[in-house]
């Protein structure tokens, strides 16, 4: 296992006010917006623009590659934790730091299960003043219990044996990282959080059934985590959080065949958010500016 | 933490961990189980709590109205004007949940009987609720076998009553489980008897504590006299806060039994907040006065 972190120099980090750090378990779909927000970042052209090339963008070479030839990115390995601070700043000059951590999504799930953070988590949440939190919707399996599907009859239900193979519904699942992550920053949960603010992306945003696309990001969270959705709302204070969607590619592409039209209009013409009041916005970087404004 | 009896049900959780064991780890300090008494003194050492005592005997259905009332939870339900804000406990309630979710197999059923082996203090199960003026309230339901109960009546100070009297002495308010299941079929007797004699116990010392009855498993027809024999009975002397609710966790077309139960919790809490003593009006006090007018 790899435990390095790239990051610029500390009087340059003093600049700033903003660093955000992005959280997400497997599949969720940071390494292909880490990709497409770099390439953004890099062509300058957009809200927020890169100041300075980072040593090491390996791991953001090897997605740009792959989504230049039409092609998926490859799973990050689970032990794998590399971080790469990219400092940017908008049109007005204003400087943040932006971490992008490269890691397995799977720690994210030991993180809950083993109920404990290793140094670099430790360290990547006491630097953050943002957080990012991924989350696939088209992914979550939905609640069935009593309150949404009545219960058989008594005679069947006292013949039924002890179930097995108990797991965390995903509302519960989030929550309590929430609730873990928000300890080991040191805070308490009986004040309103201010800082650090948080984004909840709803990535592959192009995957939900037409009707979804139809709603706002944060009614899509309170309909499939209400849970977790109440959570947030409780415990942030209102204009500290957001709910946005994602789509970093548009479409889904495939690890081995090239989609042409991908090549032929390369990655820069693909990806979008969808912003708290609905709106579909090409401009990626945008995705960080709650942080920001 | 092998005292908790919730630990051991968890074992078949895989555990990976890559790191080597001298390396640097923030530990969080909840287990996300049910509590015992230090996480209760660990939460009630950084804000005030409400403790709920769960009371019946054993097959009164409190621990499916704890699983029903954490199901319609996190299914975004409120409670009145209050609404989930965070738990300590979220394994054990998702642990009771769990046997009343379908899963792929199709498999549901109620929870099992919990255990009597448990000790001196029941599983403890935290809620933090928000209203809508940003106020909170910290929750916490004992989850306890009903063998305490049972032998609570026979004898207040016995042995096997420690639990049931702990649950008493610091609970800041009461639920009361009658078993219409069991009121409607031959153990009416027997079941009527024991609500009684619990409610006796529960009324000793009660003060202005509130003390709700749950009619459970009102899916169930019960006679109406029968219920209020019981009815009459626990308040053949006054209690200062008394309410009965039929719940169940059987929703039928007319009656939303599963409504009730947060309607009994929305009730404790009003109770409790109107007992909270009004802010004093200060004798000098003047609105013309803009320095005094500040506090």
């Amino acid at each position: 296992m790899r435990h390095q972190i790239y990051s610029f120099q500390n009087d340059k980090m003093s600049n700033t006010e903003n660093t955000i750090l992005l959280i997400g378990g497997p599949d969720a779909g940071k390494t292909h917006f880490g990709g497409q927000l770099y390439g953004r970042l890099s062509a300058r052209t957009e809200h927020y623009k890169i100041l300075s090339s980072p040593d090491d963008i390996s791991i953001f070479e090897e997605v740009l590659d792959k989504l230049n030839q039409g092609k998926s990115a490859g799973h990050t390995p689970v032990s794998e934790h590399r971080t790469v601070a990219l400092e940017i700043e908008d049109k007005q000059g204003k400087k943040s730091i932006f971490s992008f951590p490269d890691y397995g999504g799977e720690q994210i799930k030991t993180i809950v299960n083993a109920r404990r953070l290793n140094k670099i988590w430790k360290d990547q949440i006491d630097k953050s003043t943002s957080w990012m939190v991924f989350i696939r919707p088209d992914k979550l399996n939905p609640i069935e219990d009593l309150v949404n599907r009545a219960l058989p009859a008594t005679e069947i239900l006292n013949k039924r044996k002890e179930k097995g193979g108990f797991h965390f519904s995903d509302s519960a699942f989030y929550v309590e990282l929430l609730q873990m992550f928000l300890y080991a920053k040191g805070l308490g949960d009986s004040e309103g959080t201010v800082v650090p603010r948080l984004t909840i992306v709803l990535s592959c945003w192009d995957l939900l059934s037409s009707d979804e696309k139809k709603q706002l990001p944060k009614d899509i969270l309170k309909g499939k985590l209400p849970e977790l959705y109440s959570y947030i709302v409780s415990q942030w204070e209102p204009h500290s959080y957001s709910i946005i969607g994602l789509s970093s590619l548009s479409k889904t592409l495939s690890p081995t065949d090239s989609d042409q039209e991908f090549v032929n209009q390369g990655p820069e013409s693909f990806g979008y958010i969808i912003d708290q009041e609905g709106a579909e916005q090409k401009d990626l970087t945008l995705s960080i500016s709650s942080f920001i404004e | 933490m092998t005292e908790c009896k919730y630990y051991n049900k968890r074992k078949d959780e895989p555990v990976k961990t890559d790191e080597s064991p001298d390396d640097f780890f923030v530990r969080i300090p909840w287990t996300g189980n049910a509590m015992g008494l230090q996480d209760l003194n660990f939460l009630s050492s950084t804000s005030p709590i409400v403790l709920i005592g769960v009371t019946g005997v054993a097959s009164a259905g409190k621990t499916t109205f704890l699983a029903t009332l954490y199901c319609l939870l996190r299914h975004g339900y409120p409670i009145g004007d209050y609404q989930f804000a965070g738990s300590k406990t979220l394994i054990g309630w998702e642990s009771i949940a769990w046997f009343l979710s379908w899963s792929q197999h199709n498999d549901i059923q109620f929870p099992p009987h919990t255990s009597s082996n448990a000790g001196r203090v029941p599983g403890l199960l935290h809620l933090s609720l928000k209203d809508s003026k940003g106020e909170k309230r910290e929750l916490v339901f004992t989850d306890a076998p009903g063998e305490w109960f049972a032998a609570w009546i026979t004898n207040r100070q016995g042995e096997k009553s420690t639990g049931a009297e702990w649950i008493h002495s610091h609970a800041d308010a009461f639920l009361l489980f009658a078993d219409c299941e069991e009121l409607s079929g031959s153990g009416l007797g027997k079941a009527r008897q024991q609500i009684k004699q619990v409610g006796d116990r529960i009324k000793h010392n009660l003060d202005k504590r509130p003390l709700g009855l749950i009619w459970s498993k009102s899916d169930i027809p019960t006679e109406r006299s029968i219920k209020e024999q019981i009815s009459a009975h626990l308040q053949n002397s006054p209690i200062a806060n008394y309410k009965d609710f039929e719940v169940s966790a059987r929703n039928d077309e007319q009656n939303k039994f599963q409504l009730q139960i947060l309607e009994s919790i929305k009730w404790i809490l009003h109770a409790l907040n109107v007992q909270v003593n009004a802010v004093p009006e200060t004798e000098r006090y003047a609105p013309s006065d803009l320095f005094l007018s500040k506090r």
